[in-house]
């Protein structure tokens, strides 16, 4: 992994680089995942300038650089090599050669500064569109890419892409974006046969093991993941961190304090 | 049961468009905010009987507001809407171009109940808050003032509300509790349970509209203090949790699962909700870390027996 201590604070941290067109909802995205910012509330959000780094401190320390539209790889200031991923945002309805040459700009210059590196699509918005136009255009900006690239030469075809779709106003984002942290957990290899001895000894039909903050799972078991299971763990998350505040103690005993960051809902959690 | 249904009639009443019936389908049918779009214009009375608490039942009357509507209510109908009222509820678009024809409607429904059911209580909501740039409370306090000036002397209580925020499980937890007569009995046992649990707080809720019925603190207020600690209560907490265990249910049934109880051992809490009575669930919060859960859930069962009786007491005795 690439893995760089920067100056400003001694922790390493994951490099994810976010970029798109402009209004493709990059910022949206990192601040739905992130900053808890309502999904309607990214209508405000004012254009982006200039790079904006975040720190993020998931189960790994992040760094996701939220980039302007015109970003290219000479004015990023930083060698792609320090990136562990690229998510490309792509606006579900938006077809035209402009985003797609922007990312193929991108698996060009990844192919020959750092193959290793994770790119990922969130075809986003995805909520816009009726369930046939959205698998309809997923499948032609799946296709247009991969067609531009394999004009461009065979060798590209080594460069795995992820596709994804995406949207802010359900679950779809988290779990896109779960799947995109999985690829960064060395340890998830282990994690995933925990899970996998939890549910065989608890007859638990599913695991989950989640961030509860940013609510994205870092592993699960073995068994499929069902969308359904998966935005109803969400949901329940959200929940438990608005309720928390309720009722919240000044001074409370330190014993009181024995759940920390992370927990595992077992499915069905919620339901008795 | 055996004993006699108590019926009360509700009164739905506003502008066409105003969210009446919007906010029926979200407090009683557990249906999302989202899917009020969809609704259309209501065609005179829609009635509804809502099983409430025990042998209460809610006669919703969610009347149309496009005028031909009104001006029938007003006129020849007037005598079927009007009588043996229970609560007359009103709703006012906040963000109506016709504030006039609003205030006239209103003005002249309000005499229609004075007339025929002159102990109705009366509701006024100030909806679609959310629409409202913020700072909101200026924009409600004047709309407040306006609704005072053109109700007279009559009895009135104004909330804003939005489906969008918990502000509408608060007004609809006050309506219903002036049809709950004895509801300050029940909160004197929930406070005596919540002393045996050695809980911060207790509240009932009825069971499908997850409205707050009782709570076992007398005020509502916002800071307490336990055996474990200074507590700071959130002074929406009520309406907050109708509001968050609402969502959740329907996230639930959206995979077809029914809602059944919860166990929350959060940061500095647990909480516990489980069914009380056939039409209540309660709600236990506990900051003392060495009391357990289950312990709590033995309480619960414990208490239930005497909770049905006060419950169907409470409504008798009415
Ligand atoms: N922004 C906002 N819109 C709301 C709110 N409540 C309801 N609406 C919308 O208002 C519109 C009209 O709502 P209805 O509930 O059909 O209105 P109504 O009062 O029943 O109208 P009639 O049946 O014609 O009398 C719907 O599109 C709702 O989605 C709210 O709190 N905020
Ligand atoms: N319908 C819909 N709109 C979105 C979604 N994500 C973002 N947007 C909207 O897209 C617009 C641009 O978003 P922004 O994050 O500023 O884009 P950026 O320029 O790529 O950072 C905003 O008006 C957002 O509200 C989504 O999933 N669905
Ligand atoms: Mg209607």
């Amino acid at each position: 992994l690439n893995v760089h201590r920067s100056s400003s604070d001694s922790v390493a941290r994951t490099k994810i680089l976010l970029l798109g067109l402009r209004r493709a909802g990059k910022t949206s995205i990192q601040q739905v995942l992130f900053n808890n910012l309502p999904p309607k509330q990214t209508f405000y959000l004012e254009t982006t300038m200039r790079i904006v780094k975040h720190h993020v401190d998931t189960v790994i320390p992040l760094e996701i650089w939220d980039c302007p539209a015109n970003t290219t790889v000479e004015s990023l200031g930083a060698p792609l090599s320090q990136f562990s991923t690229i998510i490309f945002v792509i606006d579900i309805r938006d077809l035209y050669n402009q985003p797609i040459s922007k990312l193929v700009e991108f698996i060009v210059a990844s192919y020959s500064d750092n193959p290793d590196i994770s790119l990922e699509v969130f075809v986003h918005k995805a909520e816009k569109l009726q369930e046939d136009d959205k698998i309809e255009n997923f499948r032609q900006i799946h296709e247009r890419v991969s067609d531009r690239l394999l004009d461009m030469s065979p060798e590209y075809e080594q460069m795995q892409l992820n596709f994804h779709l995406t949207s802010v106003y359900d679950h779809s984002l988290h779990e896109a974006f779960s799947r995109v942290l999985h690829k960064l957990i060395e340890s998830l290899p282990y994690l995933e046969e925990l899970l996998n001895v939890f549910c065989a000894n608890s007859q638990s039909p599913k695991a989950f093991l989640f961030d509860t903050r940013s609510r994205l799972y870092i592993a699960t078991d073995a068994s499929p993941v069902d969308s359904a299971t998966h935005n109803l763990c969400c949901d329940y998350l959200q929940m438990l961190n608005s309720f928390g505040p309720l009722y919240k103690s000044i001074t409370a005993s330190p014993s009181r304090q024995r759940l920390s960051g992370t927990s595992t809902p077992n499915i069905p959690p919620p339901t008795a | 049961s055996s004993t006699p249904k108590m019926k009360k009639k509700v009164l739905l009443m506003g502008a066409s468009g105003s969210g009446k019936t919007s906010m029926r389908s979200l407090i009683f049918s557990n249906n999302p905010a989202s899917l009020t779009a969809r609704l259309g214009a209501t065609i005179d009375v829609e009635q509804n009987h809502v099983r409430f608490l025990g042998d209460l039942v809610l006669n919703l009357w969610d009347c149309g507001g496009q005028d031909a509507f009104m001006d029938s209510y007003l006129t020849t109908q007037k005598s079927t809407i009007f009588q043996q009222v229970g609560v007359m509820i009103y709703v006012f678009d906040v963000e109506t171009r016709e504030v006039g024809k609003d205030l006239e409607y209103y003005r002249d429904c309000l005499a229609g109940l004075q007339q025929f059911s002159p102990d109705a209580a009366i509701f006024l909501l100030v909806h679609k808050m959310d629409l409202v740039r913020e700072p909101r409370q200026p924009t409600f306090d004047k709309k407040k003032q306006d609704l005072q000036e053109a109700s007279g002397d009559a009895d009135i209580s104004v909330f804003g509300t939005s489906i969008y925020d918990e502000s509408l499980y608060k007004a609809w937890s006050n309506i219903v509790h002036t049809l709950i007569p004895n509801a300050s009995i029940l909160s004197r046992h929930l406070a005596t349970f919540a002393a045996a649990c050695n809980a911060t707080e207790v509240v009932l809720f009825e069971r499908t509209t997850f409205l707050v019925i009782a709570t076992s603190s007398s005020n509502a207020a916002s800071v307490s203090e336990t055996s474990s600690g200074i507590v700071e209560l959130d002074s929406k907490r009520y309406e907050r949790t109708s509001e968050l265990i609402k969502a959740f249910k329907h996230s639930c049934s959206r995979i077809r699962e029914e809602f059944r109880s919860l166990e929350l051992e959060l940061y500095d809490f647990t909480a516990v909700l489980d069914e009380m009575t056939r039409n209540t669930y309660v709600m236990i919060i506990v900051h003392d870390p060495t009391i357990e859960v289950a312990a709590l859930k033995l309480n619960i069962r414990l208490a239930r027996r005497k909770f049905e009786e006060l419950q169907s007491d409470s409504l008798v005795s009415a």
